[in-house]
């Protein structure tokens, strides 16, 4: 099934002027985990607020579970369409974590049993039991933007989109939140849509695709996406760092395979070094 | 200028229940010439100490209140830039503040003005002695936004909020240089760009390093950038500092430093995975020092 559906799509943020998304076809089908890179301005968070309504495209159609968005069913597709933004302090509405996490659930008009049992679910999902009534003011910028996805999660939406959730965190943040989503992902098999600059979280996505100027201009794994560096800088992109330094041992005439982390470069290094000096 | 800090210490909230310690003890200089990196993981203590070099926080014996509380100023406390001594109430702290550029995080979302021209001109007018004359502001606009790589005529009447991100953080970073402070001090310069909107704010860091300002001070989390640029660094963790090295020595502590929960640079990882293998790889982290110890390895079977 299609998660996500959008039809020559186009939408730009003045009448007459540019296009933010041009004539854009794509899908993701459920349970994916798609990446998606691009300079700034290049359409991504555009993509981003056109899928679950909070803007409204000038042509085409968005289908969210093979349903056309309209005016009409907007909140219920709100439901199954969750989008964690970037500021961890903008997103917070209530003192207490808990009083958070429900202020969706609460919109909604569950009742308060069901609103209880969410909470727990949510908490549990982004491994913060027990912060359930902390003060979210108190908390690290990791630990906020964990209880602003609890906060998207209780109304358990079927697809997450990231809209660079992870850019003001420092890297330990960032990791705790790639890791939930990671795990969301995979064990509840909600889709995912990772909208980042950091080349690295991409490598944990099933899918990655590279926005330029309103359209998509490179699609794949991300494995596939990195082997394609010299169009990758076309489109004001860079590898990440352990690529770069993967090409340029291998221009310098030792032969590593292309790898991942530190470790596996470590381990190419190593084999080539030994083979020479048998 | 010249940083001293001696035996430096900062409490928010004293004496309520949310007392904290943020830094403990601190002593740490910081030459003139240097392009100096603070690093540390977030509540370390690195940006209330960055916060005391403008007297943004101050040190409790600058402050009336404290007198009068407390006869006797206490402490061995001691933190100079250049000639401005911060513990003394006396101290010009106006000055001070023209002397000693701040760029907060994110400095884009302090912009306010309806014109790039009126942004950038608001520090300037603010930190003139007296009254400028127009041709003068304008001509300390046109070399600040020249330099942070904007065309002046392009965007001098444009609002600022029309600009890339990227362009944004350029015109925050011109408003704060348009005093030509000595020492420019940036928190998390180059976070939540783009790679190429990074590479820029670098670029421009040290255009400005070569140029206005002597000392450059960045707190960031990116080792790699870390690694690349600067000449010393120190590492804050939960208020006090552990080492002020240059990256050449303190990436050589890469095991110490990630059990401080702290990351370093790829090539330090590398080098560390490689000592499993027998292999001592011994470089400056930089990515251009290390592919070329890496390529040197070969035809030495394994020590450099």
């Amino acid at each position: 099934m299609k998660a996500i559906e959008f039809e020559n799509v186009s939408f730009s943020y003045e009448e007459g002027g540019a296009f933010a998304i041009k004539n854009l076809n794509f899908s993701v089908e459920e349970g994916e985990f798609v990446a998606i890179l691009g300079h700034n301005g290049s359409g991504k968070s555009t993509l981003a607020r056109l899928t679950n309504g909070l803007l409204e495209a000038d042509g085409g159609i968005i289908r969210v579970f093979g349903e056309q968005l309209t005016d009409k069913n907007l909140f219920d597709i709100r439901k199954q369409v969750g989008i964690v933004f970037q500021n961890p302090d903008n997103q917070t509405v209530a003192s207490i974590v808990e009083d958070d996490i429900a202020f969706g659930a609460e919109n909604i008009a569950l009742p308060r049993e069901e609103i209880g049992r969410r909470i727990d679910f949510a908490l549990k999902a982004v491994g913060m039991e027990e912060f359930r009534h902390a003060t979210v003011s108190r908390l690290s910028g990791g630990q906020k933007q964990r209880i602003a996805i609890a906060g998207v999660l209780a109304v358990m939406p079927k697809v997450l989109i990231l809209d660079e959730s992870t850019a003001m965190l420092d890297p330990k943040g960032r990791r705790e939140i790639i890791d939930v989503v990671t795990r969301l992902n995979r064990e509840q098999g909600i889709t995912v849509l990772l909208i980042t600059h950091f080349m690295e979280e991409a490598l944990r996505a099933t899918r990655a695709i590279v926005m330029n100027r309103g359209e998509i201009v490179m699609q794949g794994t991300p494995d596939d996406i990195f082997e394609r560096h010299e169009e990758l800088l076309t489109y004001n992109l860079t590898l990440p760092l352990i690529g770069r330094i993967c090409k340029e041992l291998r221009a310098g005439g030792m032969p590593v395979q292309d790898t991942l982390d530190a470790s596996s470069l470590a381990k190419e290094i190593a084999a080539c070094v030994s083979k020479q000096s048998i | 200028m010249r940083i001293q800090a001696e035996h430096l210490s900062y409490t928010y909230n004293p004496g309520s229940p949310f007392s904290s310690a943020a830094l403990k003890d601190v002593s740490l200089s910081v030459e003139e010439g240097e392009f100096f990196g603070i690093i540390g993981h977030t509540g370390s203590g690195k940006s209330t100490f960055v916060q005391h070099l403008n007297a943004l926080l101050r040190v409790p014996t600058s402050l009336k209140k404290y007198r009068k509380k407390h006869k006797a100023p206490p402490s061995n406390t001691v933190l100079r830039v250049g000639e401005f001594d911060l513990t003394d109430k006396k101290t010009d702290f106006n000055a001070l503040r023209s002397k000693v550029g701040m760029v907060m995080q994110y400095p884009e979302y302090q912009l306010f003005a309806e014109t790039v021209f009126e942004d950038v001109a608001f520090g300037y007018k603010n930190f003139a002695p007296e009254k400028p004359t127009k041709e003068q502001v304008e001509s300390a606009v046109r070399d600040a936004l020249t330099i942070v790589g904007l065309n002046y005529d392009e965007v001098k009447e444009m609002s600022p909020f029309d600009l890339s991100g990227g362009q944004k953080r350029r015109v925050a970073i011109a408003g704060v240089i348009v005093t030509k402070p000595e020492i420019l001090v940036l928190d998390e310069p180059a976070a939540g760009l783009d790679p190429l909107g990074k590479q820029e704010v670098m670029e421009l860091l040290h255009r400005l390093h070569a140029s206005w300002c002597k000392t450059i001070i960045i707190v960031s989390h990116d080792m790699d950038e870390i690694a690349e640029n600067c000449t010393r660094v120190a590492v804050f963790s939960d208020g006090e500092v552990k080492y002020v090295l240059p990256p050449k020595e303190l990436f050589r502590h890469a095991e110490e430093l990630l059990a401080l929960g702290l990351d370093v640079p790829l090539t330090a990882k590398i080098c560390l995975a490689l000592k499993e293998y027998g292999i001592r790889l011994e470089c400056d982290f930089t990515t251009e020092d290390f592919l070329k110890k890496a390529l040197a390895l070969q035809g030495k079977g394994g020590s450099v």
